[in-house]
């Protein structure tokens, strides 16, 4: 600072000035607002308008022609004499609930262990991917023939090694259907689930692994104490994706049983189709929409207060 | 420099603005997602007099076989004889998901000029509450043979809104040597039925296909038990007109005799989740030794996919009897339920209006179904029988010459668009043994009541 004059800042202070300067566009409330006002046209025309006219119209009869308002009707209706609404819910809770505490424990046990396969780790991930690239109409579809009672895999398989009496109608049986959507669900997102926690674990500094050998920890106490705690931001935002996931299953569930049999595998999404779109009643599907908004809110509110919890730098 | 990004913040916000009401003007289809297929007729004619571009919304994608086939050869013709006309085909199957998307087109306005479209309350009247068909006179087809009935199920308040193309009937599907290798025959009775499925246990052969993921096929079935049970088909109804109920020991009985079928294996395993394609391949490739379906399978046995051998047995029978003679095979469940309508809201409504009543000409739709082997039309046919019929053909018109007691539409197609699929979902419960046949009668009268209230307000 000493040995350099002043006029050496010259530039430094024409930059200085020219950035205050642009500070002051960008400040200006005006140009703010004409900046924002595209994608705010964008937001409120195709988002929060389309949301309010289904709040509205959750409060009437329409059939998609002409309508009266009917206040609380479609909601009384909803909550207090529609099961299959609430088996809908419940449908999707438990998805979600298998999605946290089946597919996700092995998911985060798969990544933990892909990088001691050596040479095998490539092909593991690629391997454990692939279902999640490939289009669920052709998984689902798949999964439909596999399970087929008369020429699907499975149940030929059990009668060929003799367990004849194990095979099942797997997605024909109301009360195995919904068993069946659920694992195919898993398997299905099996692979997203994995990646984030392969690429949480790979994102986790090798000096951290070293450090403990040094200290004398063997792997077992470097995944359990080390890994999985600095993995928590991961699980927080996977599990908070698996339980969206739940409530938002829809394709699966239409591909392979279409809500049947006898609504035994019926979701929130379906139901809201099958409703509004099979039997006309547009109101009523707009008023299933606005519930399942508020339920994906409160869900989403729960979730933040249970998960929160700060895990440092690393 | 501020003015230079003001005037370039505004330009973007034009463009923006532009752009969109371009697309909008455009009319993105937003619901085209689930389009497998779509035929589109590019050929183009010289000109002559003013060009007209038809839209025509078929549920049938395989334009080389069955109806479609039938349409596309009467479109093709259509198109050489007037060059001024280009009719566009756009398929989309199965048919849930084509209601669902003509549904739509309703409520958006955006009806295709010429569409399948369903006889009945429960798929007409959103369309005529909406005002979106022309409506036809008995005039328009005098001289064509129409059965007279055909017309009812597309007429509401007087008027003609759709131009009945099938005569529908409920038939089941036999495959002769399946049977016979297991010393059996074609069913007579309703216990034959129970006395097959007894033989075939343990065997791979089902003894007899249904689609029951699609639930309608069920209803079919519900509708002919019901009828056999009680000796016509009075029941039903009367329970939707609210002049009798489904409270009834027949119902009672019938749902009861269902559940029994269920169990004893009649359907074979996982019916439930069959879907139309499955159950037909079911039976098509010998797997089932019958089938039940409407006559409009007619084509099973010239179907190049299924073995020769399968498709030399195939035999139709009339729904077997009741087995108290109460109900005989003559009590045949028919309607017509499948036709066309024109949009009334398009600007080629004239055009299109002609197109469909030349489609209906008897030497155009009734002769290219009956010697392609598609169906049975709704116009008298006889003129046109060749003597080189298939068997199922042959069957199929003696079930259809011999009954002397005829449904008229059946259960599921008289009740309203938004009780329908409860009614559906109540028959799917109780095939699923979900309940029982005293609660499922009880739930379909209910519905059956909230269905009447809601068609006479």
């Amino acid at each position: 600072m000493e040995q350099s004059g002043i006029d050496s800042f010259a530039p430094f202070l024409q930059r200085e000035m020219e950035v205050t300067d642009m500070n002051k566009l960008w400040m200006d409330k005006r140009n703010i607002a004409v900046l924002i006002t595209p994608g705010l046209l964008f937001i409120l025309g195709l988002i929060l308008l389309p949301i309010l006219v289904a709040l509205y119209l959750s409060f009437t009869n329409y059939d998609g022609v002409d309508y009266q308002f009917q206040g609380f009707d479609n909601y009384t209706q909803l909550i207090f004499h529609d099961p299959i609404f609430w088996k809908s819910l419940r449908h999707a809770v438990f998805l979600g609930l298998a999605f946290v505490l089946l597919q996700h424990p092995l998911a985060m046990f798969m990544a933990i262990i892909t990088p001691y396969t050596g040479k095998f780790e490539r092909i593991l991930r690629v391997v454990i991917f692939i279902p999640s690239i490939i289009s669920t109409f052709v998984t689902s579809q798949m999964w439909v023939s596999i399970l087929s009672v008369q020429f699907g895999l499975i149940n030929r398989v059990l009668g060929q090694v003799g367990l004849a009496s194990w095979r099942q109608d797997w997605l024909g049986d109301p009360s195995i259907a919904i068993i069946s959507i659920i694992f195919v669900a898993s398997w299905q997102g099996f692979g997203y689930a994995y990646l984030l926690y392969y690429a949480g674990i790979k994102g986790i500094p090798s000096d951290l692994y070293e450090a403990a050998i040094v200290d004398g920890a063997n792997r077992w106490q470097f995944n359990t104490r080390i890994v999985l705690p600095l993995m928590s931001p991961v699980i927080r935002i996977n599990v908070v994706l698996a339980i969206v996931a739940g409530f938002k299953q829809m394709e699966t569930v239409f591909l392979m049983t279409g809500g049947g049999p006898a609504n035994s595998t019926q979701f929130l999404a379906t139901y809201l189709h099958s409703k509004a779109f099979r039997e006309g009643l547009f109101g009523y599907g707009s008023a299933i929409s606005v519930l399942f908004v508020i339920f994906c809110l409160l869900i989403t509110l729960v979730m933040n207060r249970l998960l929160k919890k700060d895990v440092g730098e690393f | 420099m501020k003015k230079l990004l003001t005037t370039l913040s505004a330009i973007l916000v034009f463009t923006a603005v532009v752009t969109a009401c371009g697309g909008n003007a455009e009319k993105p289809a937003s619901n085209d997602g689930a389009k497998p297929t779509n035929t589109a007729n590019t050929e183009k004619k010289p000109d002559s007099g003013q060009k007209v571009e038809i839209k025509f919304f078929s549920n049938n994608p395989d334009r080389t076989g069955g109806q479609g086939k039938a349409e596309q050869l009467l479109i093709d013709q259509y198109m050489q004889e007037n060059p001024n006309v280009k009719i566009t085909v756009e398929t989309l199957s199965p048919d849930p998901q084509f209601q669902d998307k003509l549904k739509i087109y309703n409520v958006s306005g955006d009806l295709p000029d010429v569409t399948m479209m369903w006889g009945g309350a429960r798929y007409l009247s959103p369309f005529v509450k909406n005002k979106s068909l022309v409506a036809f006179t008995k005039e328009d087809f005098a001289g064509q043979g129409f059965i007279d009935a055909a017309f009812d199920s597309f007429t509401m308040d007087g008027k003609i809104y759709g131009i009945p193309k099938n005569t529908d009937f409920l038939v089941v599907y036999v495959n002769k040597k399946v049977l016979a290798d297991k010393g059996l025959e074609p069913p007579k009775t309703e216990s034959d039925l129970f006395k097959i499925a007894e033989k075939l246990k343990g065997t791979d052969i089902v003894p007899m296909a249904l689609d029951g993921r699609d639930a309608w096929p069920l209803a079919l079935l519900f509708d002919a038990v019901v009828s056999r049970q009680s000796g016509g088909f009075d029941v039903y109804h009367k329970a939707i007109d609210r002049t009798g109920s489904f409270n009834d020991p027949a119902v009672v009985a019938s749902a009861q005799k269902l559940q029994d079928m269920v169990k004893s294996g009649v359907f074979g395993d996982g019916f439930l989740n069959l879907d139309y394609g499955a159950a037909r391949n079911l039976f098509g490739q010998g797997k089932a030794a019958m089938y039940l379906m409407g006559q409009w399978e007619m084509g099973l046995s010239t179907d190049a996919n299924f073995p020769q051998e399968v498709r030399d047995n195939m035999i139709a029978i009339p729904y077997p009897a009741s087995d108290d003679g109460k109900s005989p095979t003559t009590d045949l469940l028919a309607w017509f339920g499948g036709g066309y309508s024109v949009a009334s809201t398009t600007k080629n409504t004239d055009e299109a209006k002609k197109f469909a009543i030349w489609l209906f000409k008897k030497e155009n739709w009734a002769r290219t179904v009956w010697q392609n082997g598609i169906t049975f039309p709704a116009q008298a046919y006889d003129e046109f029988v060749t003597g080189n019929e298939t068997q199922l053909q042959k069957d199929l018109t003696e079930i259809l010459k011999s009954a002397d007691e005829i449904s008229g539409a059946n259960s599921q197609d008289r009740l309203s668009a938004s009780t329908s699929k409860g009614y559906l979902d109540s028959i799917t419960e109780l095939l699923a043994l979900k309940t029982t046949p005293e609660k499922f009668a009880e739930a379909i009268d209910a519905i059956a009541d909230k269905s009447h209230k809601e068609l006479n307000p």
